[in-house]
């Protein structure tokens, strides 16, 4: 990802009222970005970071979607979470704030972070080219009707064990609602295609 | 009594005009797949049943022997059983694919 253009999406959610910090992280707990509020206290974001991506590993061990959205409320502040593909947005805040407001703009910053990252350069991202791949063998089967397919499969973490399971309710969802006659075959050229891919 | 019975019928057909109305709305939304295939034949069904309930005051009306009245009656009791069989493959079917059954 490039990292200016995430500071500058981070550095926005900074300046609404009642945001103390930005981070971005990664599963493994890796600062990715951090943006502390000018003028105030500045906040380490490795320790916050390290923490957050644990809690949020737990939390995806419990739940099987890989999409996330926390509210974390303490006696000092909260923490409002959410997920990117392999990564997590967090922003540390006042306990009362304008929580639509943020919330919104959370959304925004997450869809901004979210196409940064598709046209990203790092490392980091490789799930996501597996994902590419198949988003576009999903588009070649079923054209404009691929929405939900598409939807699926980026919503996975971008691990082979996540994709294949994606593939697999894909196949199931494309043969009841979308095209009987051509689910196997999308499934078929998803499955070759990830084989190629990892060998 | 005659007229009761009549006036019901009418208010029958007049809600299964509108459900085979919203049926084939649906079905023309519907992208494709298995469920979009089990759907023709729900709306089918809805069709048979709709001429059924209006064949039935007419029946009435005309005053004609009551084995057709029964006859009449007991289709509806038959395609009411497949109706209800399709209904229930594609809630089970839709609630798999969302991974939503208790599998144990």
């Amino acid at each position: 990802m490039n990292s200016q253009t995430m500071e500058l999406v981070l550095h926005e959610l900074t300046t609404l009222p009642g945001v103390r910090a930005t981070f971005l992280g990664d599963a493994e707990g890796a600062v990715l970005a951090a943006v502390s509020r000018s003028g105030a206290e500045q906040i380490d974001p490795s320790t916050p970071v390290r923490s957050l991506a644990r809690t949020l590993s737990g939390l995806r061990s419990l739940r099987r979607s890989s999409t996330l959205e926390i509210d974390l409320v303490f006696q000092q502040g909260r923490v409002l979470m959410r997920t990117l593909k392999d990564s997590f947005l967090a922003v540390l805040c006042e306990r009362q704030l304008n929580l639509p407001l943020l919330t919104m703009a959370l959304d925004e910053a997450v869809q901004r972070l979210g196409e940064i990252s598709e046209g990203g350069t790092s490392g980091r991202v490789s799930g996501s080219e597996d994902i590419q791949v198949l988003v576009q063998i999903a588009q070649d089967v079923l054209g404009d009707h691929a929405g939900k397919v598409i939807e699926l499969l980026e919503s996975s973490d971008g691990s082979r064990d996540e994709l294949s399971a994606a593939i697999e309710r894909a196949e199931e969802i494309t043969r009841l609602f979308i095209d009987s006659r051509n689910a196997k075959e999308m499934a078929r050229r998803m499955r070759a295609a990830l084989f190629h891919r990892e060998g | 009594m005659l007229w009761v019975s009549v006036a019901l019928s009418f208010a029958a057909i007049v809600v299964m005009v509108i459900n085979v109305v919203l049926a084939l709305r649906l079905r023309r939304a519907m992208l494709g797949g298995v469920i979009r295939t089990r759907w023709g034949i729900m709306t089918n069904l809805i069709i048979v049943f709709l001429v059924c309930y209006i064949l039935s005051p007419l029946l009435l009306v005309l005053d004609l022997p009551i084995e057709y009245m029964g006859l009449v009656v007991f289709l509806v009791f038959l395609f009411g059983a497949v109706f209800v069989a399709v209904v229930i493959r594609i809630l089970h079917e839709t609630l798999a694919s969302l991974d939503l059954l208790d599998k144990s």
